[in-house]
């Protein structure tokens, strides 16, 4: 069999086109000797006689017509990345992990301040899980993170109605399943009083709401990102954040999952 | 206007002078696209997206090989992709890879008064497909490109970036494993003439 291998290339070539004087009558010598490399060069005659049998298929009616389209309308479309589509935004929740450790470690000895009324789930929904959630406006996180401010940020900061820091809700959000929108917008804008630039970390907001993009009826976007940091993707939190509002359609909040 | 002419004025944003190179060279690469990956819709949308691709990557084209060629690497480059997607997709789920009869071209309609006949090219043009469907992907890919698409060695080498003795071996080895597939089938080769033994 190893003969033949030395064969089986000659073979193939010979079925595209005429092979060198040498070769042709090298390879006409074995095929007279051998019975399996005639009978394979007979199988592979008929292989590409099948093959050159088929037509071509003709292409759909407007098929150019689709493409241009296509070309066109990406053309015309403004070039905005869906923000939780770039690669930043997954440098935004890794951060904003950071800096959850951080505030973590920081509200040790902070009072709590628990509204457990606010958003109490119905008597009949089953045991639910207590989400806390900690509210930090992002210029103060940054400057946690040890970067300076971006104008944007620190705007909103200046802008946000005067707050502790610290302060505290305690929600209720049943688990593995979403929690409800107008809640988190509620819970957002008028229980914090926080304003569109806000960083809030949740402590324990169900990892089924990563990724979730909250849009309350005023346009305010809420965020939820995942707090599972991701190698070589540490950058300043006022960075990442910054960049997020200037890519969003319009104000942005950011939550964080733990 | 030649091809690299046209090449020329879409570089520099000429929509117009693009279309006229999709309308060139759509069939070529439909017809490669759906002998890649065998349903015609599927051929429809990666045929669509290796011309969508060659727009935004024609500052990349530098015009070593035809363009034709270029779109010739586009198009197989996203048959291997989707055809790896779908056959990881068949592992997790399990479905076994299959080409139905919808799926495969019709065969030529010759021998029209000779229904047997016709039945039995119909067979052979099934058996075909069914191996080349069978074919690890890059063995399909230099078979179609060669066979169906009759591109020359030089051609497929500059389309699959290989150097040319790879392209020949590779297309040995294809032939190979494609007449191997057939023999199993048992619906390609006509049985060997039997050999009269001797008493």
């Amino acid at each position: 069999m190893n003969h033949c291998e030395r064969f089986m290339d000659l073979l193939s070539q010979s079925l595209d086109g005429p092979l060198p004087l040498e070769d042709h009558q090298a390879l006409q010598q074995h095929l007279e000797q051998c019975p399996e490399c005639r009978l394979l060069s007979q199988q592979f005659l008929e292989i590409r006689e099948e093959f050159h049998s088929w037509e071509d298929q003709e292409v759909p009616e407007g098929f150019t017509a689709v493409v241009m389209d296509r070309i066109r309308a990406a053309e015309e479309k403004p070039k905005v990345i869906p923000i939780w589509k770039h690669r930043q935004f997954k440098t935004f929740g890794s951060i904003a992990a950071c800096a959850l450790i951080c505030m973590g470690l920081w509200r040790t000895g902070a009072p709590e301040v628990s509204q457990d009324a606010a958003f109490a789930p119905a008597a009949s929904a089953p045991a639910a899980e207590t989400m806390d959630v900690h509210s930090y406006v992002t210029a103060d996180s940054a400057a946690v993170d040890g970067a300076p401010a971006p104008a944007a940020l620190a705007k909103s900061a200046e802008d946000a109605p005067a707050q502790d820091a610290s302060a505290s809700l305690t929600v209720h959000a049943e688990t593995a399943s979403l929690p409800d929108e107008d809640q988190l917008i509620r819970l957002v804008q008028d229980t914090l009083g926080q304003v569109p630039g806000t960083l809030v970390l949740v402590d324990t907001l169900p990892q089924i709401a990563e990724g979730t993009l909250y849009t309350a009826a005023d346009g305010t976007q809420l965020l939820v990102l995942s707090a599972q940091p991701e190698a070589g993707m540490w950058k300043t939190l006022a960075e990442s954040a910054s960049f997020c509002l200037e890519l969003g359609d319009g104000p942005m909040v950011f939550m964080t999952t733990n | 206007m030649t091809e690299q002419e046209l090449v020329a004025r879409a570089k520099n944003g000429d929509q117009d002078a693009f279309e006229q190179l999709v309308r060139d060279n759509e069939k070529r690469i439909y017809n490669l696209t759906l002998r890649m990956v065998g349903d015609p819709e599927d051929a429809l949308d990666l045929s669509q997206e290796a011309f969508l691709n060659a727009w935004k990557g024609l500052a990349s084209f530098k015009g070593d090989s035809a363009f034709s060629t270029w779109l010739y690497r586009l198009a197989s480059n996203a048959c291997l992709d989707f055809l790896r997607s779908k056959k990881r997709r068949q592992d997790t789920t399990g479905s076994p890879l299959s080409l139905d009869d919808e799926d495969a071209p019709p065969p030529p309609s010759d021998d029209t008064s000779r229904p047997d006949l016709q039945l039995e090219r119909k067979e052979r043009t099934l058996a075909l497909h069914r191996a080349l469907d069978a074919l690890p992907p890059h063995h399909r890919q230099v078979l179609v490109m060669r066979e169906l698409s009759g591109l020359s060695y030089q051609e497929i080498s500059q389309a699959l970036d290989l150097d040319l003795g790879t392209v020949k071996s590779r297309l040995t080895r294809a032939r190979i494993a494609l007449k191997k597939i057939l023999s199993e089938d048992g619906n390609f080769f006509s049985p060997p003439p039997s050999i009269p033994t001797e008493q």
